[in-house]
């Protein structure tokens, strides 16, 4: 009797666990299944800073699938641009020209195999207003053509030389006029 | 006694000839050294009508005819100390707008700085101090229109004593200009001259 029925547990238990192991398995597979799936068809655009200011650089980071081929983007911020796979990855600099007029527009990737994705950049009216350091003037010259201490020095030197000069040279002939015998 | 009236002659000669030459100098560095305005001109803003604010666009050329001023202006942001930062001093012929701030037309004071000397000598803003309140200076944009400005007061000060709030303030945040440069002596260090010349001026409707 005893051996029925633990004959009866065991059977219970092992298709539990082939249920649970199948389910796992079955798990499993629709996972990798469905990283696998998208890997071929993500189209993504990233557009980074997406608010810039007119003048101002942005990065444009785009993924077609595995990006082995180029890619296009459009704005009609910098016209049509091609990326072209850069070890693996599809990315370039543009700069916004400055003179954007400020909205929020419309980007879009189209990648070989078709896909297409859109993305936002705003192009802001100005860079953020700075006020400089109101105590302080800027640095507006070399000094090569500055008056100087130095020079008010050499005028002080030089004048007080030109008397001393002078003063030394009436001395003197004063002396020759004294040793004179007569 | 021969030897030493022999002696003091010559001395004396030296002396005369070496203090002229040093006083030359002196004085040669003096004039020759960017001039400070008269402060009589420190005048207030004359108010009036308001000529209509521009869009914003990028100074692209500055001219300033009473002092032969004709040349590009390219941008600058701010130095390490929050003042506003300068362009090369190599190039004497080139301006700097502060972009941090509002563009020539836009409500506010556009800012422009300029070099007064460099290694080439004088440089594009030398003259800025013998400026007269009535006369102009027009600004080019990069959207191919022109802002004229009607100076009004051509002020000095010392770099540590610089009016901020004057400076970078319009009255009823009227689009104005300020061109700035450096004057007064030439102290070195990081201090560089020891005054600022600013030149202030009034968007103007007429030529």
């Amino acid at each position: 009797m005893y051996g029925d029925r633990s004959t009866y547990r065991i059977r219970r238990v092992s298709t539990r666990r082939w249920a649970s192991v199948l389910a796992s398995l079955a798990g499993s597979v629709a996972i990798v299944l469905s990283l696998a799936a998208p890997a071929s068809a993500a189209t993504i655009l990233l557009i980074t800073p997406s608010s810039v200011a007119p003048g101002f650089i942005v990065t444009i980071s785009a993924t077609c699938g595995d990006n082995a081929n180029p890619a296009f983007v459009n704005s009609d911020v910098f016209g049509s641009i091609t990326l072209v796979p850069d070890n693996g990855k599809l990315h370039t600099n543009v700069t916004v020209p400055s003179d954007t007029r400020p909205a929020t527009y419309s980007v879009t990737l189209t990648c070989a195999s078709g896909q297409v994705t859109t993305s936002k950049l705003t192009v802001l009216s100005h860079a953020p207003l700075v006020t400089p350091n109101p105590n302080v003037g800027p640095a507006t010259g070399g000094g090569e053509l500055g008056a100087s201490t130095a020079a008010r020095l050499a005028i002080v030197a030089g004048i007080v030389a030109v008397i001393a000069g002078v003063v030394f040279f009436i001395a003197s002939v004063r002396r020759r006029r004294s040793t004179l015998p007569y | 006694m021969v030897r030493r009236t022999r002696r003091s002659a010559p001395i004396g000669v030296l002396l005369v000839l070496a203090g002229l030459f040093a006083s030359g100098a002196g004085l040669g560095a003096l004039f020759g050294a960017p001039g400070l305005p008269d402060l009589k001109f420190a005048h207030e803003d004359p108010g009036g009508p308001v000529a209509p604010p521009l869009d914003r666009s990028v100074p692209t050329r500055i001219s300033i005819p009473a002092i032969d001023v004709d040349a590009p202006v390219s941008r600058v942001g701010l130095a390490s100390n929050g003042a506003i930062a300068v362009p090369p001093l190599s190039n004497n012929n080139l301006a700097g707008w502060y972009s941090g701030g509002p563009a020539p037309g836009q409500r506010g004071p556009a800012v422009i700085v300029g070099h007064v000397d460099g290694p080439n000598g004088q440089s594009i803003f030398y003259h800025l101090s013998q400026l007269k309140p009535g006369q102009k200076v027009q600004l080019r944009l990069a959207n191919h229109r022109t802002a004229l400005f009607n100076i009004y007061s051509v002020e000095y000060y010392p770099k540590g004593k610089f009016p901020g709030d004057r400076v970078y303030r319009s009255d009823d945040d009227r689009p104005e200009l300020r061109l700035i440069t450096c004057g007064g002596d030439f102290l070195g260090g990081s201090v560089g001259y020891a005054d600022n010349v600013v030149v202030y001026a009034t968007m103007t409707l007429r030529g």
